[in-house]
């Protein structure tokens, strides 16, 4: 969990880094757009990803050994 | 060079052309010589294209046939000719039967495009490489299966980069869909008009009112509209302080470029997946129509319509027709009928709700040959675009071998006013032998048409047809249906 915890501290961080150039303009209010909803996406992206993690560790470690 | 190779090249190098709409990435050029397509490619996408092609998950893509197969084809005689000779590398694809476009598709095909591009990205994104671009034009249909086409579109992944598609990805996928699914609007017209797509502000404009609880609107639409207008009125700012009203100093330097946040990969990805789950869950309200009535949409009794596939099915079974077009295809019944006999059927009607269900059809079945396309007899697609020569007219992408044009005469003549004589004429021009179906001003669907107008339609007769067909083609078989109500026949061009 404390993985976790330390994997949705890094979602949140931000600096400043070099903008995308690509031959499309991505738009300065789409990428803000991104940024504002990637970060709320991020947050249950980073949690679904940490449940199934956690959901299959518990259930190997509960599994009984026929199982296996 | 012996004589045979170099008449093989000089054929070769007349015969590639650069494709009219492929010029937006400088990067690379689409060029096609007769049914081959090749892609000439700068040294930077070459080598994008040597390493994303020894990828996993572009292997996987592409043996699931949803990437176009390519091969480098670098430093062969091919390559070496003409035009292509000019780009450090060239790479042939394998080739897609017909193109078509996204103002031409179902809302189930438009779906099925963005969730193949979303899962590409989400396949790519973990492996280190993204799209460049979000065109739904990148996308084409085989049959009913949508392939990605544009190799070069694959960069690699930067740490920290947002996810430069996006506003492309809403403009030409969200955004369509999301008028059809929560409007109840066909998107098509806006697509052909709009050929870059449904910018932001006319979405919000569109759905804000109407739709603003449903899932996404607020954050895609509304959300994404609000800070490009702020962004746009920034931008419009700084260049009046930069022109009219700074001194020397600040006129004619460059803009300075703005650091942008720091996007983490769970912030693509999330957003990515966020929008998977929004357009998996959309459905077009013409999914609610009852198909029992719409799939006998026809005014036969059993043992007639027999007769009349009968008669379609020698002609397409014994003629040796690779290219069918079957044009007011209505829900695909007899372009499924001619299917075995062809190599591809193109099933064209401007109802899309027919088209949204023989795409559905043709996908269940995992059928390759039919594809539905959405086009409005009246008022084919036209070259349009750039120099009216970027999207190509419907009959400037192919001909066919044989056409079918089955009960829809009555509707071109009667409900949209197109003189019979110019509807023979370009159905003469398509260039293939034709089965076409009179429908007499006689029977039940023509005096339905006929009850709320003026009848000018005085030289709509078996008599005038006959005359007006026997012009441009051979007349090879013919037999009347329902009482002589309407008369089939099949036409050899002449």
């Amino acid at each position: 969990m404390r993985n976790g915890a330390i994997a949705l501290a890094l979602v949140f961080f931000v600096a400043a880094t070099a903008p995308a150039h690509a031959y499309i303009d991505p738009g300065s209010g789409s990428l803000l757009a991104t940024a504002v909803i990637g970060f709320f996406a991020a947050i249950g992206y980073t949690f679904r990803k940490y449940y199934y993690k956690s959901k299959d560790a518990l259930s190997g470690l509960f599994r009984k050994p026929a199982d296996k | 060079m012996s004589v045979g190779a170099l008449r093989e090249t000089l054929r070769a190098r007349l015969e590639i052309s650069p494709d009219a709409g492929s010029f937006r990435d400088r990067n690379n050029r689409v060029f096609r010589a007769g049914d081959k397509i090749f892609r000439g490619i700068s040294e930077a996408a070459h080598d994008n294209w040597s390493a994303v092609s020894a990828t996993s998950f572009f292997k996987a893509l592409t043996a699931e046939g949803k990437i176009v197969r390519t091969t480098d084809i670098t430093g062969e005689t091919q390559a070496r000719t003409g035009d292509l000779s000019s780009w450090p590398a060239v790479l042939a694809h394998e080739t897609v039967p017909f193109i078509s476009y996204p103002y031409e598709w179902s809302f189930g095909m438009l779906k099925d495009a963005a969730l193949l591009h979303l899962e590409i990205l989400e396949r790519a994104i973990p492996e280190g490489w993204t799209l460049k671009d979000s065109s739904a034009y990148n996308i084409q249909f085989v049959g009913a299966r949508p392939v990605f086409i544009d190799i070069p579109s694959f960069e690699p992944y930067r740490a920290g980069d947002p996810w430069g598609g996006y506003r492309q990805f809403c403009m030409m996928f969200l955004y369509p869909l999301m008028v059809k699914a929560y409007l109840g609007v066909d998107f098509g017209p806006l697509m052909r008009a709009y050929l870059d797509g449904i910018d932001p502000a006319l979405a919000n404009k569109l759905l804000w009112r109407a739709a603003r609880f449903k899932k996404g609107v607020i954050s895609h639409v509304y959300l994404h509209s609000k800070m490009q207008a702020n962004a746009s009125g920034k931008e419009l700012d700084e260049a009046r302080r930069r022109t009219e009203d700074a001194g020397d100093a600040a006129e004619g330097s460059e803009p300075e470029r703005k650091n942008h946040l720091r996007h983490s990969q769970a912030m693509v990805l999330g957003l990515i997946e966020g929008l998977h789950s929004t357009i998996a869950k959309m459905k077009s309200p013409d999914e609610r129509t009852v198909w029992g009535d719409y799939d006998a949409d026809h005014s036969y009794s059993d043992a007639s319509h027999q007769k009349k596939k009968d008669f379609i099915a020698q002609r397409a079974a014994t003629g040796g027709y690779r290219k069918i077009w079957d044009i007011g295809c209505n829900t695909g019944v007899f372009s499924r009928l001619c299917a075995p006999f062809a190599d591809q059927v193109i099933s064209i009607d401007g109802d899309a709700k027919a088209i949204d269900r023989l795409y559905q059809h043709e996908k269940a079945e995992g059928a390759g040959k039919i594809l539905p396309m959405i086009v409005d007899l009246g008022n084919v697609s036209p070259n349009q675009g750039w120099r009216g020569a970027e999207r190509k007219s419907l009959e400037g992408r192919g001909r066919p071998d044989l056409i079918l044009c089955l009960a829809l005469i009555h509707h071109i003549v009667i409900s949209a006013n197109i003189p019979m004589g110019e509807f023979i004429d370009w159905l003469a021009d398509l260039g293939g032998d034709l089965i076409i179906e009179f429908v007499t001003a006689e029977d039940a669907m023509s005096k339905m048409l006929l009850r709320n107008k003026a009848d000018q339609y005085q030289d709509y007769t078996l008599e005038e047809f006959e005359r007006l067909i026997s012009v441009r083609f051979e007349i090879a078989g013919s037999e009347e249906l329902k009482g002589g109500h309407r008369k089939i026949y099949f036409l050899r061009r002449r």
